[in-house]
């Protein structure tokens, strides 16, 4: 992801820009194959596709879009609005996490998780995934973002390999 | 090579079990995003310190070099093939560093401290950090006591002192390695340790200098750090960090070291490897523009502690290697300013026999000479000036039948001391040998020795003073020093021997 799309993505959140109009520009973007390549393509002039944009985009979403085509960077759109859900979500304080499994965890459990995260990461809300994963071998493995708790099988094993060659 | 039997390994593996005790903590963990030529692009660890060791999912350790905004550049310690795109890489929060002890005399490890001797392996030391700051100058003390090479040309004109980093420069096939393994040789019952940088040097080459220290009984006092040329340019880059890091931990117990780095010019062409495929801006000969911190802050960690802060010294000896005998070139010119002084060796004078081949006008010791004992002092005298003279005189060599006689016993004794300075492999002159040999000399006592019997004569009349003329020898070597009744007692019993040798 280019720091530059970044850039775009903390602007659309920082604008007055309805979230209704973004999530509509969103979806128009991302269920468009054809449109996407017009956006994109060099060879397609600025006028034609100002033309385009203001007969398939929302009128609020008009102007960041034709902006961020003039420069000819269509390319990071769905870099930009990822950036800008995540920026939404850290603002609701919603957390979300991964969880890998190797034997389906049960209803309380998962609750004990959540409130942890929500405990450990200041957080309103939790979006946890469940993702069975058999290599683990046994246990589960919690990402969320960058931080992992590993407390598989596989993770177990991996430190006491490093231990025994650390010998 | 130690040999452990299959029962040990599942006794050892047992109780590793019973005792492992997991760990569950939040790691912080990123996936690579591309990888090549030693170099992974890691995307996802935020906090990355510069320098921190991160570990790759198949076990390969890596080092922080870049930190980009949002992504960050690692070198690999060891083989990138098991790393992929979307490999986990986990941080360590831990520096890059050697475990260091005791028991790493008399072995030959890798860069990373892992043995490679065959002798098994070595227990758990202290872990120091490669990268350590210099000493500050409150810890310092000048260079006050010599750090004999055994080397006549080099203690009597270039001293070199405990704490001093002195150059060792010259083209290849010149003698660099041969003056620092036979400095390193000379440090028998010194107690000093020794440990020698392999930087990018064959196996071969490192197996056969391993083997001379072995042969000589060296390896008590001696480590051998390698990076062979065979190894990934990360590891070559960290060798000699990792080797200074070795010699810090005893010269922080109070012991005196000496590091032989061969060679840093290999050292700096892995950096600018690494550098170029880090994507940093190439300068003047694609060297990055930080190649001078790269070899000062290294050659800053040599230094002599005071008492308060341990007392050690560590002495550097670093190599480089001249193309053409050009000295003006980026790296030879960044280490001559660094270091405290060079030997130069010159490739003309290497072939005309003149072995070790040390320039003498181009040599220099900037702090050695307070290091110097004063019997040396006073035996060497002028022989520096005497020799620039005779460099002078000597194009008028040839026209000798037409020369007075004044000028024909100058050239005479020119040719006597180049004669003198001459030096076979392993076979380092002792204080008081050195101090006979240069008085002898100074005083023109082998001036009518035909200039071809000249070492034959000095073998014989040392000889001589060993046996028979011993408290003249003991003198020498317990107060290190030369009094005017001591020179006239070593003149006398030379011209004694000399009347007998007729």
């Amino acid at each position: 992801m280019k720091q530059a799309a970044i850039n775009y993505g903390q602007a659309l959140f920082e604008s007055k820009i309805s979230d209704k109009a973004v999530q509509e520009a969103k979806e128009i973007y991302e269920s468009s194959g054809p449109l996407r390549q017009v956006l994109e393509s060099p060879v397609v002039d600025e006028a034609s596709r100002a033309n385009i944009i203001e007969r398939v985009f929302p009128k609020e979403m008009q102007g960041f879009l034709k902006l961020v085509c003039s420069y000819h960077q269509a390319s990071w759109l769905s870099d930009i609005f990822q950036i800008y859900e995540r920026r939404k979500r850290e603002k609701q304080g919603i957390l979300s996490a991964t969880l890998f499994y190797v034997r389906m965890p049960d209803e309380t459990y998962v609750r004990q998780i959540e409130a942890f995260l929500l405990k450990k990461y200041k957080g309103r809300q939790v979006e946890l995934t469940l993702v069975q994963d058999t290599s683990l071998l046994s246990g589960f493995l919690l990402q969320i973002g960058n931080i992992q708790y590993d407390c598989s099988a596989r993770g177990a094993m991996g430190q006491l390999q490093q231990k025994l060659v650390r010998r | 090579m130690s040999v452990i039997r299959s029962d040990e390994i599942i006794s050892i593996l047992k109780e590793e079990i019973a005792n492992f005790d997991m760990v569950t903590r939040a790691l912080e963990t990123g996936s690579v995003i591309s990888v090549g030529d030693g170099i992974a692009t890691v995307y996802g660890i935020d906090h990355a310190m510069y320098g921190e060791i991160v570990i790759f999912e198949n076990g390969v350790k890596g080092m922080v070099q870049d930190i980009r905004r949002n992504e960050i550049g690692c070198i690999i310690f060891g083989k990138d093939t098991g790393i992929c795109e979307g490999t986990k890489v986990t941080r360590t929060k831990k520096q890059a560093g050697i475990s260091v002890s005791e028991a790493c005399l008399g072995r030959v490890v890798n860069a990373l401290g892992a043995p490679i001797d065959g002798k098994g392996e070595l227990p758990q030391g202290e872990y120091l950090p490669m990268e350590q700051e210099a000493p500050g100058i409150v810890e310092r003390k000048s260079v006050s006591v010599p750090m004999e090479t055994g080397i006549l040309a080099i203690d009597s004109m270039f001293p070199i002192g405990r704490g001093q980093r002195e150059l060792i420069i010259g083209d290849r096939q010149t003698g660099k390695t041969s003056i620092a393994t036979d400095t390193i040789l000379n440090q028998k019952g010194k107690d000093m340790i020794c440990i020698y940088v392999a930087i990018g040097q064959k196996a071969s080459t490192v197996a056969k200098i391993v083997s001379t220290f072995t042969q000589n009984d060296a390896m008590d006092y001696t480590i051998v750090v390698t990076s062979m040329a065979s190894d990934p340019a990360s590891l070559q880059y960290i060798a000699p960090y990792a080797g200074t890091a070795i010699a810090e931990y005893f010269m922080k117990k109070g012991k005196d070291v000496l590091i032989v780095y061969d060679d840093l010019s290999k050292h700096a062409v892995a950096y600018r490897a690494l550098s170029l495929l880090l994507e940093r801006s190439p300068g003047r000969e694609a060297y990055p523009g930080d190649v001078f911190y790269l070899h000062s802050r290294l050659l800053e960690r040599s230094s002599r502690l005071n008492e308060a802060a341990g007392g050690g010294s560590i002495t550097a000896l670093p190599i480089i290697e001249t193309q053409d005998g050009d000295v003006s070139a980026y790296i030879p010119t960044n280490v001559i300013s660094i270091t405290d002084g060079q030997i130069f060796l010159e490739s003309d004078l290497f072939n005309s026999g003149m072995r070790p081949a040390v320039n003498v006008g181009l040599s220099v010791s900037r702090v050695g000479g307070a290091a110097q004992t004063k019997a040396m002092k006073k035996a060497a005298g002028s022989i520096r000036i005497d020799l620039a003279q005779y460099r002078e005189m000597e194009v008028f060599t040839q026209f000798s039948s037409d020369l007075d006689a004044a000028t024909k016993e100058q050239l005479q004794y020119g040719k006597g001391l180049m004669e003198l300075l001459k030096q076979p492999l392993g076979c380092p002159l002792s204080l008081s040998e050195q101090v006979l040999t240069l008085v002898l000399a100074t005083r023109k006592v082998m001036l009518d020795v035909p200039v071809s019997k000249v070492k034959q004569f000095q073998k014989d009349i040392l000889e001589y003073f060993k046996t028979e003329q011993s408290p003249i020898v003991q003198e020498i070597e317990e107060t290190k020093t030369l009094t005017d009744q001591l020179m006239d007692e070593i003149l006398e019993a030379a011209r004694a021997y000399k009347s007998r040798f007729r």
